[in-house]
């Protein structure tokens, strides 16, 4: 198996890695870069736990080589907000207690980020197809969906 | 995950070099979304090499030229579902591919991976059935053209050679006077690949006649493939609901002749109800 050479910029900062010819995304930044926000639920494209925004589009980083993201930019959850200062889908998810065990939360935020970048004001519909990729076996989703919207009015 | 040399070619023609050197060795990876999956389950220990043809920007592109349609099979579902020319000329197309997975599959999965992967319910396939798409196969050097139809051979079944790629898929626009309909039924909305689905194009005359049919279900037959016993029934017809029904009765008629399985009590009145359904979209469409 080789490995190869790849330029990566996650939550805006440049990384040149080297990785091995089958290594995931989801691998790459759990494992190399230590970012263990993004979650591993079924590994095959199904519950969205994975999720990431790669060059402005969410995808499922367990579907993806690094390899084939040479010169690409990737967004985690780590990127969005700090302790101390939250992203308003953050805040709105704990207003909103769109979080109980969390291990769907990261895939969420993410979902519902690359949402509102395309569309700020969705409908209840747009929001709940934006966040179809991603399984909640807890909350029941209203309480999620509840939260996006009231991000998206905070947004204005 | 399987074990494997992963190559990046820059260029189409690099990539069709590096197959035929490889040939059966080597698979070209798109999307990832169907061959990821089966290279992590470890059920494909003869492929050696994987040719990440993602970067291959002249792969990816909608074209309109005259009244055909043109797609590059790195073409993703999300941008057939939104593009206005498909829309517009193959609506059919548009909404099978906005029903794939979830956002995250349509991102990601390629219309080539759906064609060339050829699961028996791949969503895209009806729809460029009734289109009449062909497709073109290249190999260093040469290329062919082939209906679709003969293109899926069966289950996961193609006729593409170890060195070729699909490199286009192509098909007629619809006349403003045709509709279409397209249905699809799966275990749940988002991300459940669909059971079976069908599609159907008709076009009328003035009074309201169909003159010309195309129904094409999947997860019907081995291969997809029309069903003439179902369009005829609609042909130079006014249909109606008795009409209508006779041509879902003779789509599962064509499932059924081909073989009964346990799955063929449940999937013949279900096929029968959404080739019904998928007629009636087609009707609802004005006649101008
Ligand atoms: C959770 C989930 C849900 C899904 N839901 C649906 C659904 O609702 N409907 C549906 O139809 N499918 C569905 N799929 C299947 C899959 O997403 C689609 O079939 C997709 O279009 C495959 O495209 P890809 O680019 O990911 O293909 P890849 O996985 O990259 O490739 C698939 C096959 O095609 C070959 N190939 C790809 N491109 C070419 C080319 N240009 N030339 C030669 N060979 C090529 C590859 O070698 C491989 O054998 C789903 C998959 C997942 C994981
Ligand atoms: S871990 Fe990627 S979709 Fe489930
Ligand atoms: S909060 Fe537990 S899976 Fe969503």
């Amino acid at each position: 198996m080789n490995k190869l050479p790849v330029i990566l910029t996650v939550n805006g900062r440049e990384y040149k890695l080297t990785v091995d010819a089958n290594e995931r995304l989801l691998d790459t930044l759990r494992q190399q870069l230590r970012l263990t926000g993004t979650k591993e639920g079924c590994g095959i494209g199904e519950c969205g736990a994975c999720s990431v925004i790669l060059d402005g589009k969410l995808v499922n980083s367990c579907m993806v080589l690094t390899a084939q993201c040479h010169g690409s930019r990737v967004e985690t959850v780590e990127g969005l907000g700090t302790a101390s200062k939250l992203h308003p889908l953050q805040q709105a998810f704990i207003d909103y207690n769109a979080i109980q065990c969390g291990f769907c939360t990261p895939g969420m935020l993410m979902a519902a980020k690359a949402l509102l970048d395309k569309k700020p004001d969705p409908s209840e519909a747009e929001i709940r197809q934006g966040l179809s990729g991603v399984l909640c076996r807890c909350t029941g989703y209203k309480q999620i969906v509840d939260a996006v919207k009231a991000a998206a009015r905070e947004d204005k | 995950m399987l074990e494997f040399n992963l190559y990046r070619p820059g260029t189409l023609q690099e990539a069709l070099k590096l197959l035929a050197e490889f040939k059966s060795s080597a698979r070209v990876l798109a999307g990832g979304t169907d061959l990821l999956i089966s290279l992590g389950s470890r059920e494909r220990e003869d492929v050696k090499n994987i040719i990440d043809i993602t970067s291959l920007r002249e792969l990816d592109f909608i074209r309109e030229e005259d009244s055909r349609l043109r797609l590059g099979p790195l073409t993703v579902h999300a941008q057939i579902a939104d593009s206005p020319h498909i829309r517009q000329g193959a609506g059919l197309l548009a909404a099978a591919a906005a029903a794939i997975g979830s956002p995250q599959i349509r991102n990601r999965g390629t219309i080539g991976g759906n064609i060339v992967n050829a699961a028996v319910c791949a969503d895209t396939v009806p729809p460029l059935l009734a289109l009449g798409a062909t497709v073109k196969l290249e190999r260093l050097g040469e290329s062919r053209w082939l209906p679709l139809e003969e293109f899926i051979t069966g289950p996961n079944r193609t006729g593409l050679e170890a060195d070729e790629m699909l490199t286009e898929i192509a098909f007629a626009k619809l006349p403003a006077t045709a509709g279409w309909g397209f249905m699809r039924l799966a275990r749940r909305e988002a991300m459940a690949i669909a059971r079976m689905n069908v599609a159907v194009i008709l076009d009328r005359d003035s009074r309201g006649r169909v003159v010309s049919a195309c129904i094409a279900p999947g997860a019907v037959l081995a291969s997809p493939a029309r069903i003439p016993a179902a369009e005829n029934i609609l042909l130079g017809q006014c249909p109606d609901e008795e009409r209508i029904h006779q041509a879902g009765q003779a789509v599962a008629a064509a499932m059924t002749a081909a073989g009964r399985r346990w799955s063929t009590p449940y999937k013949e009145p279900a096929i029968i109800a959404l080739t019904e359904r998928a007629i009636k979209q087609a009707l609802e469409v004005e006649w101008r």
